[in-house]
């Protein structure tokens, strides 16, 4: 989702989860815009899990979900406008995986479940820790021999873009350039000018569609 | 985890191990604190700690779980505005409307 210039949105559980409980996992990454486009027009992609490009590793050890960019010419469904590459990669243990990323990139590699290593020099990382990656061409990651938690795999995310180089004044919901337009921010939206809340439950305002938001990726 | 899986992985196209390609050395490895996002909902800041410079073009970001819920308990977030920025949210196990 692109929230440019302003919106207004709510994420929630649909009532029948709600009812029923149930395991909830995922992540939400924020991608900044260059000041050009801080203020453009918002827009909403809706990406299911068929469409993600599916790819293995030199081994076929490793299964590498593209879900944004592109690896090594094969391209995923998202598209930014900072040219970004994100894959969701599964590593079944012991495997290594080398992949080669783009070296005008920055590169990070964030464990969602499981342990390993990452690097030539094999720096351990489990779940929930980050590695940030230096200069260079290529990524190297593998899953540990035997898993002592309760994931069977390693699930790490990379993900890496292009730096904007740009003055970053965040807070709270708005990230912008400088401190003016941070107060700007939060005076339209106090106006109004970012979206108004629609007066009836979102739920019943939606039209009758059989896939209402993005779920199961 | 059910996100895609594929049976046979050796039907798909390989990513080649690219050998003259210079290797990324691992610069630092940061561990994300725990903290309560939206009505409550369980996350990790995933890039907490981490210098702007190693992160640009990317801003921020939360693994929301993994959590088992009980029944009447999964939660959201409330209305809310943004502006300046663009978010991917991936959703392994569950649903979120959006």
């Amino acid at each position: 989702m692109t929230a440019g210039g302003g919106i207004l949105h709510i994420e929630e559980p649909p009532e029948e989860l709600v009812a029923s409980g149930g395991l909830f996992h995922g992540f939400q990454l924020w991608v900044n815009l260059p000041a050009r486009l801080k203020m453009t027009q918002p827009r909403y992609q809706d990406i299911r899990a068929g469409q993600v490009a599916l790819l293995t590793s030199a081994d076929g050890g490793a299964l590498l979900r593209v879900i944004a960019g592109e690896l090594d010419g094969h391209a995923g469904p998202g598209v930014t406008h900072t040219p970004i590459t994100l894959v969701h990669a599964t590593v079944s243990p012991g495997a290594q995986v080398r992949i080669p990323w783009r070296a005008d990139f920055n590169a990070l590699g964030y464990v969602l479940a499981g342990a390993g290593s990452v690097g030539a020099e094999h720096r351990p990382i489990r779940t929930g820790q980050l590695a940030v990656f230096g200069a260079g061409e290529a990524i190297t990651f593998a899953a540990d021999k035997k898993m002592d938690g309760p994931s069977p795999s390693l699930d790490i995310l990379l993900l890496g873009g292009e730096p904007i180089r740009e003055p970053v004044a965040a807070y709270g919901p708005f990230v912008m350039n400088s401190r003016a337009e941070l107060v700007q921010a939060f005076e339209d939206f106090q106006a109004g000018r970012l979206g108004t809340i629609p007066a009836q439950p979102a739920s019943s305002v939606v039209p009758q569609d059989p896939h209402p938001g993005h779920d199961v990726l | 985890m059910p996100a895609i899986t594929v049976e046979n992985l050796l039907v798909l196209p390989r990513v080649t191990g690219p050998a003259p390609l210079a290797e990324r050395p691992v610069v630092k490895v940061t561990t994300a604190p725990s903290g309560l996002e939206g009505e409550g909902f369980p996350v990790r800041r995933a890039f907490a700690g981490v210098e702007l410079k190693h992160l640009d073009p990317f801003v921020h970001m939360d693994q929301m779980g993994e959590v088992e819920y009980a029944p009447g308990e999964p939660k959201g977030t409330p209305w809310h505005p943004h502006r300046g920025f663009e978010t991917v949210t991936y959703i392994i196990d569950g649903v979120f409307r959006h």
